[in-house]
């Protein structure tokens, strides 16, 4: 018994020892700064530290540059997000029916993956540019030249650049989890004379649930990170509807106003806390029925 | 949910803290990396002695391995050469010169025979003398003649004929480097060739008497290239090592290569990945912008011989360098002085004043230093600063935010307590407005030395007599000229949107309120009346010159920081009559605006030693430093006392003797430049004294200048839409439609 849990104790302290390598490594780099961003939203600079408690959320909250950023953020993702999923899971269905040149689709898709973002930027520069591709061939059904980057259609760029972007490695996602379904179930159901729809909303949906949840939280975080295409696009002070959150951050970071990009990295941050946590519990409602 | 998914909501939920605060554009490094070298634990410590004793103003010298130094020195017409020892003894090497003739260059052989370069001009006299002869000369250290080589007019290329140097081949050929050609000749003296570098050569030296090098200027560096004789070209060396500009010399027996870039000593030996840094010379109170020559003696220490040109006479100074322990050196308080890029005036500035404190020493800390670009020179400076570890003094010139960014982060101490319990300093001795430039919300926060003023120049005639005028005056001042008339020389769209903003561009906007009104005619007026400009502009080579289009009528006005009455003398010659420094179109009392011109600085709130950055701030601002702002052109100085004085200066005549007795005044400043065209010559005006008139004029400008308002953020918004307008994609009131919305975007952030 005694040597048993000698044995227990050991093992204990060689994991500590193979594990603390990991864990300095996320205290350094995750937890300190985790709480330096804390500590810097609630002094007035980060020179004096004088502790001014909320008043650098006050500043944040109530600035309409802050306020238009956390709106265009919100509007982009209320729209990206969901069309990404929805259309990569459409996708990913398709290419799992029998369909012909079903890899070549596939590779048509993972395509924009491989593309390097500055080559990516110069193609939607090319295609979205006032004397782009796409003025030119609107041109020819007689409609005026738009300034698509500069103009209230700048999102809709976006939202497409978004998607070309993103539905190749979502699809691929969906599709490792159709595979993955069991076929037997798939079977008993055809068997019963279930009907696609059905198929596909009491048992495909229930086990892609957690692949779902997956799917939106990457796609939520690469809507968050569209700044840097955007910023390439665009520069620092864009047209306001794609003044993203990341460009307000970005902006404030340059002027070396740390203590209002804090507070704002804290409100960011909250937000999404909130709404991954509204999805984690979506799933497991989803999701209850095939959780092993 | 199971506690596997709780963990995983954890770890989303630091991940997304953690992501949410990355805003930065990458490429930081660590602000490890911005600590300077550890510091050794020697010093170098500097032995000063003037050279050129007896009123000869001394022009060149040579030092060798053995500290001594062979210096030309020059009085009242009459040339002489000088071998001053080790042992401080000092003595005349007869050289026999005919008469206008000029030891030009020196150089020496690897027996240590002196070489020397003779230029003969005619007897014109002055900057107009033309060269009628070059001549080598191979003498002993005891002043014999070996060889005598008259190359005749053989190099004479230009009248403005300089021999920048000179040296033998083991094999006994000689090299000499004229501007941008080296030109070989053989032992009996014959030429053998002349090889073109394409470029200026900033020196030639020979390692280890083997092969002799040329550093040419290169785009960001020099190119050192190896004379290759046989092919009679040269060849680029293969090193792995950036040569910084600066000065290039023979590394002697010590190095191949021994080398000064930005304050620092080098040697370099070829084949090796990295240089050596020997000494950093501002350390040893030595100002490295003044280096003639340097060498590293047998025993380790260094000699270096400089000439100070900005001072009011030529000072020349011979210093032994010593290594020393740290410990045998009296110690003082450390401040630093922390700039992107270092000034070379600050670089003065810092080196004078740690000559003459015995507390405190300013070592520079330059984040750009090396190879750096500008985002990680950037980088380094902002994390030094935003984690309390910046420099004591912090360069205001090369500062890569604004003043309202470093308010903002709290890094700069408000300088008014110092100023006002001070009683060695009285507020009321300095220029209001210019003490204002660096003032926010009653707070100042930095000083400057000197400084000019940005303005608007044309004739009487054509912008009248007032201290402003509108942009509407300047159109109809366009308007009623002929359409190949002009306003400014080389100005482009974008150089004209940038001019009628710089004062007024802020008129646009309210600060206040954080609202702008872009869309408002006057600024489409601003944008049409930059699009008259051409786009692009083409330099003429074979046009006629600034001054030819001013006095024709062809060019109406010139854009320039003034800086002194000599230069406000030259622009009234230049447009033939009376000029009016008018400023910048503005609705406001002044378009003239005051920029720093020398030394400008901040103090960290951070600083462990206030009262010492208050001491070198004071010895800026001092009486005595500021009533010697060592170079005319310099800007004007910032204390009213000092104004005054320079003012007097340049009302008195003051007077010289020709050859023939003749008393004659002499000028003040002497201005010269190419004419341009085909018949392109020297043009040269000199300045004499001012009368109070232009004196006057220059005090109102100074007067009515106000600070720098042009945000570049907001212009950068506002060029960047205009370009479109200016390529004729859209009109001129879509364009402002943009600026409107891009600017409502940064001014809410700016809230």
């Amino acid at each position: 018994m005694k040597r048993d849990k000698d044995k227990r104790k050991r093992g204990r302290k060689i994991s500590s020892v193979f594990l603390a390598p990991s864990i300095l490594g996320v205290l350094v780099f995750f937890v300190l700064p985790f709480f330096v961003v804390i500590f810097y939203s609630v002094v007035d600079n980060p020179i004096s530290h004088q502790f001014v408690f909320l008043d650098n959320f006050k500043m944040v909250f109530t600035n309409a540059a802050f306020r238009q950023a956390a709106s265009n953020t919100m509007k982009f993702s209320a729209i990206a997000v969901p069309l990404a999923v929805v259309l990569s899971l459409g996708l990913a269905m398709l290419l799992d029916s029998k369909m012909p040149f079903k890899s070549q689709f596939r590779t048509f898709f993972l395509t924009p993956m491989m593309v390097p973002i500055a080559s990516i930027v110069l193609i939607w520069q090319v295609l979205f540019h006032y004397n782009g591709m796409v003025n030119d061939i609107t041109s020819l059904f007689g409609m005026g030249k738009i300034d698509w980057l500069k103009s209230d259609h700048a999102q809709i760029v976006i939202i497409v650049l978004f998607l070309w972007k993103n539905l190749g490695y979502n699809m691929i996602l969906f599709m490792a989890a159709l595979s993955s379904i069991p076929k037997d179930i798939l079977e008993v159901a055809i068997l019963e004379s279930a009907k696609p729809w059905q198929i596909f909303w009491f048992i495909k949906i229930r086990y892609l649930s957690s692949t779902l949840l997956f799917v939106t939280i990457m796609s939520l975080i690469n809507s968050f990170k569209v700044f840097r295409e955007i910023y390439l696009l665009t520069d620092d002070y864009p047209y306001p509807t794609v003044y993203m959150m990341q460009h307000f951050m970005n902006n404030t970071f340059a002027k070396l106003d740390y203590q209002r990009l804090s507070a704002a990295a804290i409100m960011m941050s909250l937000v999404m806390v909130v709404i991954i946590g509204i999805l984690f519990l979506a799933e497991n409602y989803f999701g209850r029925d095939v959780e092993g | 949910m199971k506690i596997r998914n709780w963990l995983t909501v954890g770890t989303a939920v630091i991940a997304t803290f953690v992501l949410a605060g990355c805003g930065g554009k990458g490429n930081e490094e660590s602000a490890s990396e911005t600590a300077e070298n550890a510091k050794g634990d020697f010093i170098y410590v500097a032995e000063h002695e003037t050279l050129g004793e007896g009123g000869y103003v001394v022009g060149s010298a040579k030092c060798d391995e053995e500290g001594t130094v062979y210096f030309v020195g020059g009085k009242d017409g009459e040339t002489k050469l000088f071998a001053r020892k080790m042992d401080g003894s000092q003595a005349e090497i007869p050289v026999e010169l005919e008469e206008n003739t000029v030891i030009s260059a020196m150089g020496e052989d690897a027996e240590g025979n002196l070489l020397l370069g003779l230029v003969k001009y005619d007897q014109t006299g002055g900057m107009e003398s033309k060269a009628e002869n070059v001549a080598i000369r191979k003498i002993s250290p005891d002043g014999t003649v070996l060889q005598d080589i008259d190359t005749g007019k053989a190099m004479v290329k230009d009248d403005s004929f300089y021999m920048q140097s000179l040296l033998e081949d083991k094999d006994g050929n000689y090299y000499v480097c004229l501007q941008n050609s080296v030109y070989v000749l053989k032992q009996d003296g014959q030429p053998y060739c002349e090889i073109d570098a394409g470029t200026y050569i900033g020196s030639m030296f020979s390692i280890r008497g083997e092969k002799v090098i040329v550093s040419s200027l290169g785009g960001a560096a020099y190119e050192l290239q190896e004379v290759d004789l046989a092919g009679k070209r040269l060849k680029a060396l293969d090193t792995p090592v950036t040569f910084e500009y600066g000065t290039y010399l023979s590394g002697g027996e010590a190095a191949d290569i021994l080398y000064t870039a930005g304050t620092k000593l080098y040697t370099y030996n070829l084949g090796d990945e990295e240089p050596t840094e020997i000494l950093n010379w501002v350390d040893s109170d030595i100002d490295s912008g003044n280096l003639r020559d340097f060498a590293i003696l047998a025993d380790g220490r260094v000699i270096a011989f400089s000439v100070d040109w900005s001072s009011a006479e030529a000072k020349s100074e011979l210093t032994v360098l010593t290594k020393k322990d740290r410990s045998e050196v009296p110690e003082k308080t450390v401040l630093t002085y922390g700039t992107t890029y270092l000034p070379y005036f600050a670089k003065t500035d810092v080196v004078a004043f740690n000559q003459q404190s015995d507390k405190y020493r300013i070592e520079i800390k330059e984040y750009g230093e090396g190879d750096k670009d500008y985002e990680t020179t950037v980088s380094l400076w902002s994390a030094d600063m935003s984690s309390g570890n910046g420099p004591d003094i912090i360069d205001m010139v090369y500062c890569p935010v604004g003043l309202e960014e470093l308010v903002s982060m709290g890094v700069v101490e408000d300088l008014n307590p110092y100023l006002d319990e001070d009683a060695d300093v009285n507020r009321e001795d300095y220029i209001e407005n210019a003490m204002k430039t660096y003032e926010a919300d009653g707070k100042l926060y930095a000083v400057m030395r000197c400084f000019g003023v940005d303005t608007m120049i044309g004739k009487v005639s054509d912008v009248g007599t007032g201290t402003s005028w509108t942009l509407d005056d300047l159109m109809a001042l366009v308007d009623s000229k002929e359409s190949d008339v002009e306003l400014f020389e080389y100005t482009t769209k974008y150089n004209a949107l940038q001019m009628m903003l710089a004062i007024d561009g802020d008129k646009f906007v309210d600060e206040e309120n954080g609202t702008c009104n872009f869309k408002d005619g006057e600024f489409i007026k601003i944008l049409e009346f930059a699009n008259r400009f051409p786009q692009d502009i083409t330099y003429d080579q074979n046009g006629p010159s600034s001054i030819e289009k001013i006095r024709n009528g062809k060019l109406l006005l010139l854009k320039e920081t003034v800086t002194s009455v000599q230069q406000y003398q030259l622009y009234e010659h230049s447009f033939g009559e009376p000029v009016n420094m008018i400023g910048y179109p503005t609705s406001g009392e002044s378009g003239t605006m005051i920029t720093p011109n020398g030394t400008t600085v901040a103090m960290n709130v951070n600083s462990k030693n206030k009262e010492g950055v208050w001491e070198f701030m004071k010895f800026l601002l001092d009486k005595e430093r500021q009533e010697n702002l060592q170079s005319a052109n310099a800007g004007f100085p910032v204390m009213k006392s000092a104004l005054e004085k320079q003012f007097e200066k340049d009302m008195t005549e003051e007077y010289y003797e020709d050859a023939d007795g003749t008393k004659k005044e002499k000028p003040k400043t002497t201005w010269s430049w190419s004419s341009g065209g085909s018949g392109e010559e020297m043009v040269m005006v000199e300045t004499y004294a001012a009368s109070q008139e232009q004196v006057d004029r220059i005090r109102e400008m100074i007067e009515t200048a106000g600070a720098v308002r042009i945000d570049s953020q907001m212009l950068s918004i506002i060029t960047d839409e205009a370009q479109s307008y200016f390529d004729g994609q859209k009109k001129a009131e879509d364009a402002a439609g943009l600026i409107q919305e891009r600017v409502q975007v940064y001014l809410n952030e700016k809230r």
